[in-house]
């Protein structure tokens, strides 16, 4: 699995939604299985997936999709 | 009788903020003005004691609407914004209270009189939004009582400002309010959560000394690194409304040592005004798990299932509450409002057990035990055995049969340790990997969802 696709996986194990609904445009808070019980869900998911430890700035700034392989980049996390 | 916050707030030094918001500011004289103002409006629309129902959000104007209330002797049911329609009119046709009032607005609902006990003062529900809960009423007495016990064991002083983020309509949220109210000091009130950044800009640098929050609050607290942060005006913080994981309680007494502040762990039901117990703050990293001992003025019993007082330490039993912050009673009608009787017991429903030391400890809801074939089980002992494993899973169960829902990451994992630990038959228990646990509006888990799910 690529990170894409391993990007992808931690959405839907964490939110329990479709691949196809994870998109880079996917926002927090604007469907409601990305609320913030789901959002605490999602981080743990990706910080195991990716083997990172978020610092609380990238807790809180991981409202997209993109926001998130944004964040990951800075951990040496290519997509 | 001694006064209490609905008088004192006139006594306190009148240029002390009372309510802050993200957005504005009450001094304790603008905010006796404004409940002096919602006094006379509310003397105009019903000029006699009447029973009044309070949107309460966490607004300024709700809190001198529920003040205003208080002073005139008007009993009032304090609802949640995020109650429905179909709440609401529940409540309406339940209660037959005389006004509504809903931010600035008062709308007569009712004007034939009905008679409501002298002392009925609050009436608060036992669940948020969805209505169908049970009504607690409590009286003026019940308010002071449990006011003063937590002015009495707190680090409560009037320079405080606490941060308030839970409901004012949930009796934990109120009592932060009301000893705040009491002593004198600031509550800032906030519509930000956790995952905005104000949150932390305000913690930083809004001079926020004392915290409250549910075990979730805490959870996401953690999560967010909340303990690497000093907060050198941060002085206290306290957890209730249900149980925290033991790690959690201990990675946050840690934080407390280190950062010199303390952590109050406590224990308490609406039925009780708000608060029963508390560990204190020294015993917490040795005892974890432990709701401490009753709050000052209320004492813990333990029965067994004849009813039998339980004298011996280490044995499970429903724990029993007494003290003056027990409630009026329920009530489900307006027929009912007429006068109480209290009961001097309160019979919490959950189990619990003593130490040698005279802390306390819950074992359970007694609800949430169930015997699986012959073997008794508790529901909320088994999400902890899971925790402690270091799987975050639900259980939810009936006589025959129990469901461990757990992320589905984990799900061929907790099939393996739960047979590890149950021995009733594979057919009596299931395990569903869920993406989510399905909550109530009162954002504690909705087991009958997951009986459902399990089912389906």
């Amino acid at each position: 699995m690529d990170n894409q696709q391993k990007l992808v996986q931690s959405f839907v194990q964490a939110l329990g939604v479709e691949e196809g609904q994870v998109t880079d445009q996917l926002t927090y808070n604007t469907i409601k299985e990305w609320d913030s019980t789901a959002h605490m869900i999602l981080i743990s998911e990706i910080e195991n997936t990716f083997d990172v430890m978020l610092d609380t700035d990238d807790i809180i700034d991981m409202s997209t999709v993109a926001k998130a392989k944004e964040i990951l980049a800075n951990y040496d996390i290519s997509f | 009788m001694s006064t209490v916050f609905w008088r004192t707030i006139e006594k306190h030094e009148s240029h002390q903020k009372a309510l802050i918001t993200d957005a504005s500011s009450l001094t304790y004289r603008e905010l006796c003005q404004q409940v002096a103002r919602w006094e006379t409006r509310l003397n105009q629309v019903l000029p006699q004691r009447g029973l009044v129902a309070l949107r309460m959000g966490n607004t300024p104007a709700a809190i001198c609407a529920y003040l205003a209330c208080l002073r005139l002797t008007y009993p009032v049911i304090l609802y949640s914004p995020a109650l429905s329609e179909a709440g609401k009119a529940q409540m309406r046709l339940a209660l037959s209270p005389a006004l509504l009032i809903d931010g600035e607005e008062i709308t007569v609902w009712q004007s034939g009189q009905y008679h409501l006990d002298e002392n009925l003062a609050v009436i608060l529900t036992t669940s948020g939004s969805t209505g169908g809960g049970k009504y607690v009423a409590l009286s003026y007495d019940n308010l002071r009582a449990n006011t003063n016990s937590i002015i009495d064991y707190l680090p409560m002083i009037a320079s405080d400002v606490a941060l308030l983020t839970l409901p004012l309509s949930y009796s934990y949220g109120l009592s932060v309010l009301n000893t705040h109210l009491e002593a004198g000091a600031s509550i800032h009130l906030t519509t930000m959560t956790i995952l905005d950044k104000g949150f932390w800009q305000l913690l930083e640098t809004a001079s926020i000394t004392s915290l409250s929050g549910v075990p979730s609050f805490y959870e996401m607290l953690i999560r967010l690194r909340f303990t690497n942060r000093a907060l050198p005006q941060l002085r206290y913080f306290t957890q209730a409304g249900g149980k925290l994981a033991g790690t959690h309680v201990k990675t946050l007494s840690d934080y407390a040592d280190k950062y010199n502040k303390q952590f109050f762990v406590m224990y308490g039901q609406t039925e009780a005004t708000a608060r029963m117990s508390y560990l204190s703050p020294d015993r917490v990293s040795d005892k974890p798990d432990s709701i401490g001992r009753p709050v000052p003025g209320g004492a813990f019993l333990l029965v067994d299932d004849n009813g039998e007082l339980i004298e011996s330490a280490g044995v499970d039993g429903e724990l029993v509450y007494q003290g003056p912050n027990t409630m009026l009673g329920y009530v489900a009608s307006a027929s009912e409002l007429g006068t109480f009787t209290p009961e001097s017991r309160l019979y919490t429903g959950d189990v619990a057990r003593r130490d040698e030391d005279g802390d306390y400890y819950i074992s359970g809801r007694k609800k949430r035990f169930v015997k699986l074939f012959g073997e008794r089980l508790s529901l909320d002992g088994l999400e902890n055995l899971f925790e402690e494993k270091g799987f975050s899973v639900k259980v939810a169960g009936q006589d025959d049969f129990i469901v461990v829902a757990c992320h589905p990451s984990d799900e061929a994992e907790v099939i393996n340790q739960l047979g590890k630990i149950v021995t009733c038959p594979p057919k009596a228990r299931c395990v569903i990997g869920i993406g989510q646990w399905p909550l109530l509006a009162n954002g504690k888990t909705d087991y009958a969802s997951i009986l459902k799910m399990a089912a389906s």
